[in-house]
């Protein structure tokens, strides 16, 4: 029996009660799911020929929404990698001992994080090519995957700084201290002795960011990107007979199977980590995948500390 | 500068864009902690079913891009006999995807209270509304309002995602304002910076509600 706060082991009449319920919550439920599935046939949306583009191979159909999720993919570590590095950069310089950078790193991360992400694609679509030299503006309002790469990293190098930045800091003082002590210098102690450490304590993290930047890619559909799962599932929908249903329930799938798998394997190496380290889960304000990351792994060493607390 | 003319060109529709804004968020959030009390409770009830459905619940909405979800709704939905209109969709989808964040949450913050709390509770003689509503809960939901204004804030931003289904918010107007302007960098600064006044006045009110809550422990 599970050890909830909310109640304590269940006796014979708590038993019987638990079964009344499980039978009455089971028709509520079966009704709910019932009625909405009678719903959809009366509509006619159960039709084999409407589901049937799925399993076409002979059209191609089913390679080609998979390999949208292969661009998706491309897209999110691409947008990874170039926001590691400037978001590295940028909690390098708010940790830096120069008031002014530091200030200024600061600044650029809140202004940064502050917009909603789909702003930042707009912005990069619309607004950079008016800004750039015309060479390099149009070949960005031509291409719709680079904005969105642009975009998406202007807002994920603001997080990933605060992700590093906590990293760094989570990591004991006497690290540094003993770092300088045997004669290094600031730049070869965070080199050789802080960061090797705390890049490895932020991977749990990282992957979890991996699967929001991933969950964003799809905004792609909005400045017309078309190579991507999303911008493909327009293509699917676009045949007749009229299949939108069908197809954003197939394209639902594969984004589901990749992002359930990147936050389980979080989440995973999250409790490995935290029972090698001890070390907790960086939390960013506003990030609601990174906060669910951190409660997940918070629940998971209380249950621990309990399962001790009854052993002994 | 073409910034603060354009600013003060546009106020009016500045200020009822932003009103928008805010009009959804509200809604769907106040939408998404009902869904997500209700959620949260099924996962900590002793039913398996209820537990089970619970989870099936927040793993289809934290595991999907609120696009898709939007989409899947209102196009594919639409398809199908969806009764809702526009503003409804936007209350309804954001509110269910949010709500299975404040059901974590929730969940979190309640298995976060010790277990000795609620056994000293019983011990003493309280009833399970005793233990829930004068030990558990008063403790949990002080964990809980941090996780909380941050997915008020998340909540707030994700409103600009349902521009793809026609509702003219923030993130819609910087575009429309700016190409009517033919000045899009100007438009997005000003709209960045009505974000950044919501999004950091949230946080600041949620800070001094965390601190009027707070207790010495």
């Amino acid at each position: 029996m599970s050890a909830s706060v909310l109640t304590e082991e269940l006796g014979p009449r708590g038993r019987a009660r638990v079964r009344y319920a499980t039978i009455a919550a089971s028709i509520v439920l079966a009704a709910f799911v019932g009625m909405i599935l009678y719903r959809l046939y009366a509509e006619g949306q159960f039709a084999p020929r409407l589901w049937s583009q799925f399993v076409d191979f002979d059209a191609g159909w089913p390679s080609f929404l998979v390999a949208g999720l292969w661009d998706t993919l491309r897209a999110a570590v691409a947008v990874m990698v170039l926001a590691s590095i400037i978001g590295l950069f940028l909690a390098l310089v708010r940790l830096s001992p120069s008031r002014p950078f530091r200030f200024l790193a600061g600044l650029v991360i809140d202004v940064f994080r502050g917009p909603p992400v789909l702003l930042f694609i707009y912005f990069s679509f619309f607004a950079l090519p008016q800004l750039l030299p015309a060479g390099l503006g149009n070949t960005i309002s031509r291409n719709a995957l680079y904005a969105l790469i642009i975009g998406l990293t202007l807002y994920h190098m603001a997080v990933l700084a605060e992700v590093f930045r906590a990293g760094i800091l989570s990591l004991d003082r006497g690290q540094r201290e003993a770092a300088l002590g045997v004669g290094m210098t600031e730049g070869k102690a965070m080199r050789l002795v802080i960061l090797p450490q705390a890049l490895r304590r932020m991977i749990p993290t990282i992957v979890a960011q991996l699967a929001t930047i991933t969950k964003d890619t799809s905004l792609g559909f909005i400045i017309g990107l078309s190579s991507d799962l999303t911008g493909r599932g327009r293509a699917f929908a676009q045949g007749s007979p009229i299949n939108d249903l069908q197809t954003w329930v197939g394209v639902g799938v594969l984004y589901f199977i990749i992002i359930w798998g990147l936050s389980r394997l979080a989440r995973r190496l999250e409790v490995v980590q935290r029972a090698k380290l001890g070390a907790g889960a960086i939390d960013v304000a506003g990030e609601a995948d990174l906060g669910a990351l951190a409660e997940a792994a918070e629940e998971d060493v209380a249950r621990a500390a309990q399962g001790d607390a009854t052993k002994g | 500068m073409a910034l603060f003319e354009l600013a003060s060109d546009n106020a009016d529709l500045l200020v009822a864009l932003t009103l928008e804004t805010l009009r959804l968020a509200v809604l769907s959030y106040a939408l998404a902690f009902v869904i997500g009390v209700v959620i949260a409770g099924m996962r900590l009830s002793p039913v398996p079913v209820l537990q089970r459905a619970g989870s099936l619940y927040t793993s289809f909405y934290r595991n999907l891009p609120l696009l898709v979800l939007a989409i899947l709704f209102w196009v594919g939905g639409g398809r199908a006999g969806w009764p809702f209109g526009r503003t409804d969709t936007v209350i309804l989808v954001l509110g269910m995807y949010t709500g299975a964040y404040i059901a974590e949450a929730l969940r979190s913050g309640v298995n976060a209270v010790p277990l000795g709390q609620a056994e000293a509770a019983r011990a003493i003689g309280l009833g399970f509304t005793g233990v829930v509503g004068r030990v558990v809960l008063p403790q949990a939901i002080r964990t809980v309002v941090p996780p909380l204004g941050n997915l008020w804030i998340a909540n707030l931003k994700n409103t600009s995602v349902f521009l793809v289904i026609g509702i003219n918010e923030l993130t819609r107007g910087a575009r429309n304002i700016g190409q009517a302007n033919a000045d899009f960098p100007s438009a997005f600064l000003v709209i960045g910076f009505i974000y950044i006044v919501l999004v950091y006045g949230s946080a600041q009110l949620f800070k001094l509600i965390e601190r009027r809550v707070e207790i010495a422990r």
